[in-house]
């Protein structure tokens, strides 16, 4: 199943385990425990559930360890973006360089990695791009995260399924649909650092048809002046940046379904300033800045035919561009500047085709093939003053892939899950991966999978062809491979969902950049790494419609060959969100908090270790058609630093200390509860 | 041996105890699948709908909860209604794939991928005493029995009383009560 579609993981039961504890009992002789059947028709219609997709799986049912963040949460924690939301998330992290996000997975980043290892879907559709790969969390993801429906994570290497980038997780964005808006809503907020958005979104279900159009536009000037004691000299404004940090974005997003019919158009666009001094640039120089745009156009169809065939079918065409200009002293003049500019420019189209078919009723056989055509992946660099073209590298590529997997049930306990997926590359070597999932669920409550999975990531033309000094093309660069043992035992509990994982991968031929004598740099198949690590979640209903979330991973990184841990690489992290209704549900508070431990960074340093906490206070039809919502993040003004990628000087990037934010959004839709 | 005693004694008051924190979760906005509701619906609308005695060859026959082509849905109402019995009556799944085979079903459900045959089904089913159940509001409009609707993220139903009546089935008031639109 392609869209892996879970459902949120607080269950209804009452389990064994309670049980054994409770009463002393023989858990599997309790088969008969209160369910669905026992329910009235008012209790029944009373359940909320997801309407999205015709093939729910139950978390505990889902060949992976998953989870999920739906709009309620994101609304009530006042997340602000997607990396706000990845940061809550069991084993990630993310860390900001005040340009871009990188998230971190499972004790897994690379300093400067453009989050090149994670897929990152929306409503099924690839968002990485074809030149950098990069998976796009911060202010530079093209969509309002306030049209996010929910958002299903799913870990492990699934590339069996999804191909290219699926190394650590898939992260797959749901968007709304006119009926979840029924009408016109604008939404404003104002927040700390002279930042404001606004928001207009009119959706509506009639009949057959759905739609939904949305435009958001978003400012921030930043801060004002940020002190790099890096940069602590008399010329270079004793370390402070000033007015280098804005951060413009324009985005819109447009759905409209017919039917098995669904046609949606993204566009995102940010241009953000760098306070840093990225790749030896002039420092305190608003002129630093990169704009990153994306945009596509996605048809799909779905349709279950006749004897239970069902098919998915789409086509997309794609379109990334990103400029980046550098400004440097001039040569001929060192009083003159002299701006550099760096272009990315991709084009590509693609289709896929999906068959599901249940044959000999005990097996679910899904098969498909897909095939993207990079009409564009060009890259160019060149100096204004004097003018030198320093790189202009056209390319055109394809990738062709086939898959098939089969869900099979066994007994009613136990389903193995079994996929193959075999992509060819014209440009680089193919890759073939398979993955197994034993499933066993002795009881409705409990489920235990063991998980074996490959995955793969082919090197982009930024790796292979970027030739600007210091960087050093390399185009022998293969594909690296990530092998996963993973066992997950996933218990239902009262209220409560408890899950654990412990997991083992090693990653062989990892691509990684390093230096060529004392002024180059070459991406190269150098290291072979493995990591092990266990991770604890509880999540549910605490105590009195205390809803909350709690994780705790573990990880350790290591070089296979030197031993030694890598950089970027946290071992601890803790995740706390914890969320009360009050006055009948109309108001929430909502506290968050993430624990990171103590980060070796690139040059011999390392970031401390911090906690963070943000609380939010969320009043939900304040007037007949308002919701306000008002947030404090890092509430205890916590100093903390985030790791700098390669291209920086600063030893750490300090982050935000306390801001602020108020968000305001009416509904104005005719039958809104 | 007096704890385990103590244990047995302690039984009731922990099993009310879990029954009333069961309750009060349902009441609460659960998110559970919009078909695990669905079969739940499927299985009480079979307590709430009485069918006439010829629907069924003994006191003892089975109620027939029939699927069309819907192969996962089948899975998940068996696993609810496993072993389940109503008026002392078990329960059976049964999957059916066009409405000629549907006619010794007691509840027929067709899902809305199936909209092209509903007329067909409909028209085929008319005499006969199937409880159809769609997933459309033009399905009880057309003549279908029962439809579920989503309204709000939660399933709610509406009830066509005429086709009901036609069909020779008897559906209690208090299904009635619960229906978002009863078609008179």
């Amino acid at each position: 199943m392609r869209s892996a579609s879970v459902t949120p993981t607080h269950k209804l039961f009452v389990t064994c385990l309670f049980w054994i504890a409770a009463a002393g009992t023989n858990c599997i002789g309790q088969q008969s425990m209160p369910d669905l059947t026992e329910a009235s028709l008012e209790q029944l219609g009373n359940i909320k559930v997801y309407s999205a997709s015709k093939h729910m799986q139950t978390a505990g049912e889902a060949p992976s360890s998953v989870t999920v963040i739906t709009a309620d949460e994101i609304q009530k924690y006042g997340y602000r973006t997607l990396a706000d939301i990845l940061q809550t998330v069991r084993g990630f992290f993310v860390t900001y360089d005040r340009n871009y996000s990188s998230l971190g997975v499972r004790g897994f980043a690379r300093p400067g990695d453009f989050n090149t290892r994670i897929l990152l879907l929306v409503d099924g559709h690839r968002l990485n791009d074809n030149i950098y790969d990069e998976a796009m969390i911060g202010t530079e993801f093209p969509i309002d995260i306030d049209l996010i429906e929910r958002i299903e994570i799913i870990r492990g290497p699934v590339s069996s399924l999804y191909g290219d980038n699926a190394l650590f997780a898939v992260i797959n964005i749901v968007t709304k649909r006119g009926r979840d808006l029924k009408g016109l809503e604008v939404s404003a907020d104002a927040a700390s650092f002279n930042t404001y958005e606004g928001r207009v979104s009119y959706g509506r279900k009639l009949r057959e048809l759905d739609f939904l159009i949305s435009g958001t536009f978003y400012g921030s000037r930043g801060h004002n002046q940020l002190f790099f004691p890096e940069f602590n000299t008399a010329q270079t404004n004793n370390g402070i940046a000033s007015h280098g940090d804005d951060d413009q974005v324009a985005s819109s997003l447009a759905t409209v379904s017919f039917r098995d019919f669904t046609l949606q158009s993204v566009y995102g666009t940010r241009e953000k300033g760098i306070p840093t001094a990225p790749y030896g640039t002039l420092f305190n120089q608003p002129g630093n800045r990169t704009t990153d745009s994306h945009g596509y156009i996605n048809l799909r169809y779905e349709h279950t035919f006749a004897g239970s065939w069902d098919i998915l079918a789409r086509t997309f065409y794609d379109r990334y561009w990103y400029q980046g200009t550098y400004i440097y002293p001039s040569p001929l003049d060192p009083a003159q500047i002299s701006p550099n500019l760096d272009f990315g420019d991709g084009k590509w189209w693609g289709a896929e085709l999906q068959l599901t078919k249940t044959v000999l009723s005990r097996n679910r056989i899904t098969a498909g093939g897909e095939y993207r055509r990079n009409i564009r992946q060009d890259q160019s660099n060149f100096n204004l003053n004097p003018y030198s073209l320093l790189l202009d590298d056209k390319r055109t590529s394809f990738v062709g892939a086939a898959y098939l997997q089969d869900e099979l049930t066994i007994t009613k306990s136990l389903a193995l899950n079994a996929g193959f997926r075999y992509d060819y590359y014209s440009a680089v070597r193919a890759s073939a991966d398979p993955r197994v999932a034993l499933i066993y669920r002795p009881w409705s409550q409990t489920a235990f999978k063991f998980i074996y999975g490959q995955a793969f990531r082919a090197p982009n033309v930024y790796e292979l062809y970027y030739s600007v000094a210091p960087n050093l093309p390399n185009p022998a660069l293969h594909s690296e491979k990530i092998r996963t043992t993973e066992f997950v035992w996933e218990q239902g509990l009262s209220r409560l969902w408890l899950s654990t994982s412990a997991f083992y991968n090693t990653i062989d031929d990892l691509i990684t950049q390093e230096p060529v004598g004392s002024t180059s740099l070459i991406f190269r198949n150098l290291q072979n790494v493995e990591s092990t690590g266990l991770e604890l979640e509880v999540k549910g209903e605490l105590f009195r419609r205390l809803e909350g979330d709690a994780s705790y991973s573990f990880q350790e990184t290591k070089d296979r060959y030197t031993g030694q841990f890598l950089s970027n690489s946290p071992r601890n992290l803790v995740k706390l969100g914890l969320s009360q209704p009050l006055l009948g549900k109309r108001v929430f508070v909502s506290l968050d908090a993430q624990y990171r431990s103590r980060i070796q960074s690139l040059a011999s340093g390392a970031v401390s270790p911090f906690a963070v906490v943000n609380l939010t206070l969320l009043a939900r039809k304040i007037s007949r058609h308002m919701d306000l919502s008002a947030s404090i993040y890092n509430l205890l003004d916590k100093s903390y630093f985030d790791p700098p990628s390669g291209e920086n000087l600063q030893q750490a990037i300090q982050q935000d200390g306390r801001s602020f934010r108020v968000t305001m959004t009416w509904h104005l839709g005719s039958d809104r509860p | 041996m007096q704890g385990a005693q103590r244990i047995r004694a302690w039984w009731p008051a922990v099993g009310a105890a879990l029954l009333l924190l069961f309750a009060g979760q349902l009441s609460s906005a659960q998110t559970m699948t919009e078909y695990q509701v669905k079969a739940a619906y499927l299985y009480n609308f079979a307590k709430f709908v009485e069918w006439p005695s010829r629907a069924f060859e003994n006191p003892t026959a089975p109620i027939r909860l029939c699927v069309l082509n819907y192969q996962s849905f089948e899975s998940e109402l068996n696993q609810m209604v496993e072993g389940k019995t109503i008026a002392g009556r078990p329960v059976a799944v049964v999957p059916v794939e066009n409405g000629e085979q549907s006619h010794s079903c007691h509840i027929l459900f067709v899902n809305s991928s199936q909209d092209r045959q509903v007329q067909h089904i409909i028209e085929v089913l008319r005499d006969t005493s199937v409880l159809t159940v769609g997933e459309t509001i033009e399905f009880v409009e057309k003549g279908g029995i029962i439809s579920f609707v989503l309204q709000d993220d939660r399933v709610r139903f509406q009830v066509n009383y005429k086709a009901a009546n036609r069909a020779g089935l008897r559906i209690s008031s208090r299904l009635l009560s619960v229906a978002t639109r009863v078609i008179e």
